[in-house]
């Protein structure tokens, strides 16, 4: 639009250069009209498109133009030099618009800016997090203030999620408003591709995962699509050796469960301390680490944490030295002799879709609809529920009844079909109802009376939720649901992971207490039950926790503390070891699926 | 110039439609507040504040229109027995006639275009109470503050009076100009520009605040909202600097359109 604008009134301003001696020759009044059609225009313009400051060239070269009413039809000459400093400017600004980083810079510090206030404002998790608003504000601004000066849209996504990351919240995140900067930037921050995801065993052994030129691993050349859009722009951060050296690590031995010792000669465990910032949050510290391997695998040689090395670009070290090509990693492993041995692993392209399957491989739910049951034995049947919700009508209401009857009716009959256990998936539960929780739990709880949690009384002046003398907030009306015990002499396995969060958290917390219910999984849920809010800024959105769902005691009810563990119930760890390596990344199987089907009395 | 605007003063004055189609918009006007302004809080806030910082546009979308009738009646209305003609001819310079009646239009277009916003106000108050989502003072002060958009768009429709010069295609363009808030909102881009009219009244009535909610057993989501209604300086210096320039600047163009037209 701006340069279809700029384009169309330097046009205007080569019409008027002719008009100024055809006015003379073919005399009307109404050639007058022709020099005010570049204001209108602009005026027309600046209504639908917004006025813009960075066009402020071409507002008064078009405003300029009204000098010439002022002119006789015989001041012909005078009226081109105006035509020609008006096309002058026109084309000197769409040079700016064209070259100068400051034309539509985004506000990444103004938003910043604002964000921050408003969490500081509003975040009901401030003291239970242990936020300090001052140092966190210290830290960040001059990050920000740098962004905003390079307009670098990758060092801003660094910066946001190095910054949510601080409140240990996994309802606390920022997303960019342009769908392709954002990806671009996620290309951009999790560092290059050497063929392999690092993952952490039961046993402590650092060992390579989803290695590329196995069957059921990701591949560079897969065209599966995805989510967040990597198929469609990969291939431009590929380098033209990478199908040539796609199956190094093959070729050296490297398979799934491999033992790696040393990355670049940096003991391995090591390694993982330069991780600083992650695609997703996680609350509790043995989910991080769980997590922490597979990032790391993406880090170059004397490379920061995130920086990635793409194919005609320059990207510094460690050491400021400028990088210009494809860069290698030597990896050290275990051989299978036990000794060791060391690999040159050139880069591949970007590791963040294989960042991204290897997450997805080892925690992606069945891929079933919502409420939707499979058998998976004949006594066992499992349940999806992928998020808390029903239909449109229901999800901001209090009334589930509906789905809840129809939920009964289904269990009711499984029971008569002799069915003994349900596994309920909650894997990637993303939350949503309160409501849709009771209504499911309810069917399951023993008889009586159960309390879920007390809302918190919130100032209706000031719409903020306030902490009473003790520091806590004030307790205000129960939510309570009626339990119905269909399945009393049955079993339940609710089978979680760290991407199970907000509502997901409370059907875990509230069923996780009933008697023949266990909770199992890789990683215990996410720990982040608070209510949310959020705000769109110029250049993205933040959302943070803002509405605080309290216990009986009046504490806040699943969020971490300042120790980072885990407060929803996890009876028993799925354990990560090289079965489950050889089940999800050679066989492709549902291992934990498979684990809790065998779990059952 | 001096008796130029007196005669469109008696004008105006004494013409019984143009007092009746007045009266008419207060009566809209009334009837919006009334209508709009709730007494308890449910969906929308409470009270004429609450009335106000839920529905920006209720104060100036329909004054635009009789902003366009007045200035397309006064700068336009003329053209059809040439009355600007006979003035010419009589020895009154064209920029006298231009800015007799441009200034008379602009003038008295805003002044009542600005009274009509404080009717739903009143209405609203009347009837439900002032609430406690806005303070008064900031309110008034920002109502005030739209007689400096409204000269600015009086001055934009003055110009395009004596382009078209048909007051009644003027009137068109004004409904279609009040509409557009409502009708066009997603196609009108930088809603927060001080430097277009209808945008900068829109900021003049846009109240930030915070808005959240609270999970209640019987009710499901209920939602709260707390408004700040102070004015900042940047917005009152940003207002009246941006309409004083663009009037000028349409009266300039205006008048380079107007001083060679051949006015009929």
């Amino acid at each position: 639009m701006d340069v279809s604008f700029s384009i169309i009134e330097f046009a205007l301003m080569i019409f008027l250069f002719f008009v100024a001696k055809l006015s003379v020759k073919r005399a009307s009044n109404r050639w007058r009209l022709v020099y005010a059609t570049p204001t209108f225009f602009a005026i027309v313009l600046a209504v639908f498109g917004g006025f813009d400051k960075g066009q402020a060239g071409i507002y008064i070269a078009a405003a300029l133009q009204l000098i010439c009413l002022f002119m006789t039809e015989k001041e012909v000459t005078k009226k081109r030099i105006v035509a020609i400093v008006s096309a002058l400017m026109i084309a000197g600004n769409l040079v700016y618009m064209c070259f100068s980083p400051m034309y539509k810079k985004l506000p990444y510090l103004a938003d910043f800016e604002e964000a921050f206030a408003m969490m500081k404002a509003h975040y009901i998790l401030g003291e239970e997090k242990g936020i300090d608003w001052d140092e966190l504000y210290a830290k960040y601004k001059p990050i920000f203030k740098e962004v905003d000066k390079t307009q670098d849209h990758v060092e801003n996504y660094k910066a946001w999620h190095m910054f949510t990351g601080e409140f240990y919240d996994g309802h606390v995140s920022y997303t960019e408003t342009s769908e392709g900067l954002c990806r671009d930037a996620i290309c951009r921050s999790y560092g290059n591709d050497y063929g392999l995801s690092l993952a952490r065993l039961e046993t402590g052994e650092v060992v390579a995962v989803n290695v590329e030129g196995y069957s059921n691993c990701y591949t560079i050349d897969s065209e599966e699509h995805d989510e967040i859009g990597f198929y469609s722009v990969k291939k431009d951060f590929m380098p033209d050796t990478a199908e040539a050296d796609r199956l190094t690590l093959k070729n050296a031995g490297i398979k799934n469960g491999t033992v790696i010792t040393k990355w670049n000669g940096i003991p391995i465990d090591e390694l993982m301390n330069e991780v600083t910032y992650y695609m997703d949050q996680y609350p509790v510290r043995e989910n991080e680490e769980f997590f922490i391997p597979i990032y790391a695998a993406g880090i170059g040689p004397n490379m920061e944490y995130g920086d990635t090395y793409v194919p005609g670009e320059t990207v510094k070290d460690k050491s400021d030295n400028n990088i210009k090509e494809n860069t290698m990693v030597n990896i050290t492993y275990l051989d299978s002799d036990g000794s060791e041995k060391i690999v040159s692993a050139p880069s591949l392209g970007i590791y963040a879709p294989r960042l991204r399957d290897t997450m997805d491989k080892i925690d992606k739910g069945v891929n079933i609809t919502n409420l939707n049951w499979q058998e998976v034995t004949e006594d066992t049947y499992l349940i999806r529920i992928s998020q808390m919700a029903y239909d449109e009508n229901t999800y901001t209401t209090s009334d589930y009844s509906e789905m809840t009857d129809k939920l009964r009716g289904e269990v009711l009959s499984l029971k008569e079909e002799g069915v003994k256990n349900i596994i309920f998936d909650l894997r990637q539960n993303g939350g949503g109802s309160p409501y849709f929780v009771n209504g499911v739990a309810q069917l399951f709880a023993p008889l009586g009376e159960h309390l879920t949690y007390y809302s918190a009384v919130i100032n209706e002046a000031t719409a903020t939720y306030e902490r009473g003398e003790d520091g806590k907030y004030v307790k205000g009306v129960p939510s309570t649901f009626e339990g119905e015990d269909l399945w009393h002499d049955g079993q339940i396995i609710l089978l979680v992971n760290a991407e199970c969060v907000s509502a997901g958290d409370d059907m875990t917390y509230i069923m996780g207490q009933f008697p023949n219910v266990k909770v199992m999984g890789f990683t215990s849920t996410n720990s982040s039950c608070q209510a949310t809010t959020g705000k769109d800024f110029g250049a993205g959105g933040i959302s943070f926790s803002a509405v605080p769902n309290l216990l009986e005691d009046g504490e806040i009810a699943i969020d971490t503390y300042t120790d980072h563990v885990g407060r929803t119930p996890f009876d028993e760890k799925i354990p990560f070891d090289e079965t489950a390596i050889t089940a999800i990344f050679d066989e492709g199987a549902d291992f934990p699926l498979d684990y809790v089907a065998n779990s059952f009395d | 110039m001096k008796n130029i605007m007196k005669s469109i003063w008696y004008e105006i004055y004494h013409s019984k439609l143009m007092i009746r189609i007045y009266i008419v918009f207060i009566f809209v006007m009334g009837l919006i507040g009334f209508l709009n302004s709730e007494t308890e809080r449910g969906t929308y806030s409470a009270g004429a504040s609450g009335m106000l910082a839920d529905i920006h546009e209720v104060t100036y979308e329909f004054p635009i229109f009789i902003l366009a009738l007045i200035v397309g009646i006064i700068c336009g209305e003329d053209y059809k027995d040439k009355v600007a003609n006979y003035e010419v001819l009589s020895g009154h310079s064209r920029k006298s006639i231009f800015f007799a009646r441009t200034l008379m239009g602009i003038i008295i277009g805003s002044v009542f275009a600005t009274l009509l916003c404080f009717v739903p106000i009143l209405t609203a108050w009347l009837k439900t109470g002032w609430g406690d989502s806005l303070v008064f003072g900031d309110v008034m002060i920002r109502t005030c503050l739209m007689i400096f958009p409204m000269l600015r768009l009086a001055a934009f429709f003055a110009v395009l009076t004596f382009l078209i010069k048909n007051p009644y295609i003027i009137m068109a363009i004004g409904f279609i100009t009040c509409m557009s808030p409502a009708l066009l909102n997603n196609m009108l881009a930088h809603s927060k520009s001080i430097f277009v009219s209808i945008f900068n009244m829109a900021l003049l009535c846009d109240y930030k605040g915070w808005s959240i909610y609270n999970i209640d057993p019987s009710e499901g989501i209920v939602y709260y909202n707390s408004y700040e209604s102070s004015v900042s300086s940047g917005l009152v210096i940003g207002t009246i600097v941006a309409s004083l320039v663009m009037t000028a600047f349409y009266l300039f163009m205006g008048y380079a359109l107007f001083r060679r037209d051949e006015l009929n």
